[in-house]
């Protein structure tokens, strides 16, 4: 499991019993601030992020680090997308990614992994998320048995995705999320992207909902055929990543508190 | 100016897939179906139908493993380069699904499922023929042959290649620059030419990401058990790819890679100012070249090279000019079997000349500014080539 390394963590509990008792402080002192990337601090983080050739964001292999020099606090996850073959997930993965994508679609073959990385603001600190997207063709995921093994192996989080113009992609979601989250016990957090919700929708916002409730998951919505170049594109995404590093921040702070309730 | 490709079933003609590249319409099914009729008839009064010309193209039709025919037709009037086209898509195919699934159809609508990943090798293979318009396959890829870069730091990066392969239990490896092989292990180069080519094709469809983990089957060496294509991506622009088996998994070899790796950071960036000279700045050729284009037939790699400073007045770099008369005068220096074999072939342009020599399996194409004489290039030509081919580079 990506946990953050467990020193901080632990010290991040310490101050939060201690500000409880004291100051009556909530939890919301704790959770990555929305409004942080559009400071002039989050401006000039982000910028880091640009390619000045392309006018995308840049990616970052396995040797390097987007912020080479400083000492950031780094931490780092699993996401794992799962949903019908043609429904968006590697265009959703793009988009987070921040670049341009394949104009015409190809299934994916296998598993591709891209990394991505989005600094956020907690607190008074500003940490940096690194979002390890894994993206597996559906049909690679039926037909081999390591492909599904891999995926959801130390897997923090799931994002469904499904498509507004196919219902079939949509309600196919519960037995996917029973198959996927339900059943592991280190309790990877959650959550469902519609993806072409300009498009004819076979999906009716009260089904939405239904299921929000019914399955306790929140849902979001992404347009993925719109490209936006340049610092705008972030603007646009900030939302969707800031809260998967929200979830994934509380699911674990929750998880240290309980540890340091047993310690 | 374009091709058509589709697949059918031998047994009902039913569709498996169509792709079509460039200008061309893609054939309605009225045609598809009369194509494959042709076909159909000729096979049952025991004649092979093997291709037919109309005024604008060719049409060619070829039979695979009893169970699968492949129909192009294309603008490219050249059989040898479509059988040649056709046979690459099937191993392809076989790639993607392994020859068991195409031998014996059970379900064609699965089948037609399963096929649906190889439409990108498909069109990147078909991107690779010339078709003598810029705007068309206007990529600078060579038909089966893999791009290479000869970088000064080749010694140790082979050096940590081969202890990484090892880490992975795998014998097949190899680290690319900007999608040119700059180092590969020694099993690398034994696979088939096509093959190496369709890894490849792999490897540069998947570069926007930051690794990958594809099932593939070899169509020579492992048609009926996939093998794993896993890539990490070290620095952009530089990966390191294995071909291995179903263990470790895709983080354990990422984690392997990391601290592989990570001593040869520094390295790795210099690499990246590689392309587009592809040679290391020791190598130093006659200022009057331009580019060169140098092709191993038999091995079936390729160095593209070309110098940055080009005059305004080119709408056209050296690496479209070089791949389009490799295609068009110097490729069948090697492949014709006329009593006498030509060595040499040139032109002239109002900017620029263009010569190319043969020496065994190789051909070597030089681009030249106007200004040299056309007398002097075979000279420059050879020269060249000499310290290409030189010991200490070991391309
Ligand atoms: N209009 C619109 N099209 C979209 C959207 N998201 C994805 N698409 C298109 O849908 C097609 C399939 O998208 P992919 O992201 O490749 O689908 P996938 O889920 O990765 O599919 P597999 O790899 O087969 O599992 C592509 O042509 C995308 O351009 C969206 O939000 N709006
Ligand atoms: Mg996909």
């Amino acid at each position: 499991m990506a946990i953050l390394s467990g020193l901080f963590g632990f010290v991040l509990v310490k101050e939060y019993v201690l500000n409880l008792n004291d100051n009556r402080w909530n939890m919301d002192h704790f959770l990555p601030s929305f409004e942080w990337h559009h400071t002039a601090e989050g401006e000039t983080f982000l910028q880091h992020l640009y390619n000045g050739r392309t006018s995308g964001r840049k990616l970052f292999g396995i040797l390097e680090k987007p912020f080479q020099s400083s000492n950031l606090e780094e931490v780092c996850y699993k996401l794992v997308f799962v949903g019908k073959t043609g429904v968006g997930k590697t265009s959703t993965i793009n988009k987070v990614a921040g670049i341009s994508a394949y104009s015409s679609y190809f299934e994916t073959s296998g598993i591709r992994v891209t990394d991505v990385y989005w600094p956020v603001k907690v607190w008074d600190k500003i940490i940096l998320f690194k979002l390890q997207c894994w993206d597996a063709g559906s049909s690679s995921m039926k037909k081999y048995n390591h492909i599904p093994l891999s995926c959801v192996d130390n897997a923090d989080f799931f994002i469904f995705i499904f498509s507004f113009n196919d219902a079939q992609s949509f309600n196919e979601l519960p037995q996917l999320i029973n198959k996927f989250v339900t059943s592991r016990d280190n309790q990877p957090g959650s959550i469902v992207i519609g993806t072409r919700s300009m498009l004819k929708t076979e999906v009716m916002k009260s089904e939405i909902k239904d299921f929000e409730s019914k399955q306790n998951i929140e849902v979001l919505t992404i347009q993925n055929s719109i490209y936006h170049s340049g610092p705008y594109e972030t603007v646009k995404v900030a939302p969707l990543l800031n809260t998967i590093c929200e979830k994934l921040w509380m699911r674990d702070q929750q998880y240290i508190l309980k540890q340091g309730i047993k310690v | 100016m374009g091709v058509n490709v589709m697949c059918v079933t031998s047994a009902g003609g039913m569709p498996l897939f169509t792709r079509h590249l460039g200008r061309a319409e893609p054939l309605p099914f009225s045609v598809v179906g009369s194509l494959n009729g042709v076909h159909l008839f000729s096979k049952s009064h025991d004649v092979k139908l093997l291709n037919t010309h109309t005024e604008s193209s060719t049409v060619l039709w070829k039979e695979y493993e009893e169970s699968v025919v492949l129909i192009a037709v294309s603008a490219l009037n050249d059989e040898t380069v479509l059988v040649q086209l056709l046979d690459t898509i099937f191993a392809a195919m076989i790639l993607t699904v392994g020859i068991e699934d195409l031998k014996s159809i059970k379900n064609v609508e699965r089948l037609k499922r399963e096929l649906r990943p190889c439409y990108l090798l498909v069109d990147k293979i078909m991107e690779c023929l010339d078709f003598g318009d810029r705007y068309v396959g206007s990529s600078t890829q060579i038909f089966n042959c893999v791009e290479t870069v000869l970088c000064a730091e080749k010694l140790s990066l082979m050096v940590c290649l081969e202890s990484y392969v090892e880490c992975i239990c795998s014998l097949f490896g190899c680290v690319t620059v900007e999608n040119c092989i700059a180092v590969a292990t020694d099993a690398w180069w034994d696979l088939d030419p096509v093959e190496r080519k369709l890894l490849s094709h792999i490897i540069i469809a998947n570069s926007n990401c930051t690794a990958f983990d594809i099932p593939v089957f070899l169509p020579g060496k492992s048609p009926t058990v996939p093998f794993r294509l896993v890539g990490v991506c070290l620095i952009i622009g530089v990966w390191v790819t294995v071909l291995c088996g179903p263990k470790p998994d895709l983080a354990a070899i990422q984690q392997t890679a990391f601290q592989v790796w990570s001593p040869l950071v520094a390295s790795l960036r210099s690499m990246l100012n590689a392309r587009p000279h592809s040679i290391p700045s020791t190598v130093q050729l006659h200022s009057s070249v331009l580019g060169f284009l140098l092709v191993d037939k038999k091995i079936g790699k390729y160095l593209l090279s070309s110098c940055s400073m080009l005059s305004k007045k080119e709408s056209r770099s050296p690496s479209e000019v070089l791949k389009t008369f490799y295609y068009q005068a110097a490729a069948s220096l090697v492949d014709c079997d006329k009593s006498h074999k030509p060595l040499e072939t040139y032109w002239c342009s109002e900017y620029h000349k263009v010569h190319g020599i043969r020496k065994g399996a190789l051909i070597f194409c030089v681009m030249y500014s106007a200004s040299v004489p056309t007398h002097t290039m075979r000279l420059i030509s050879e020269e060249s080539l000499t310290s290409l081919l030189s010991d200490s580079l070991s391309w």
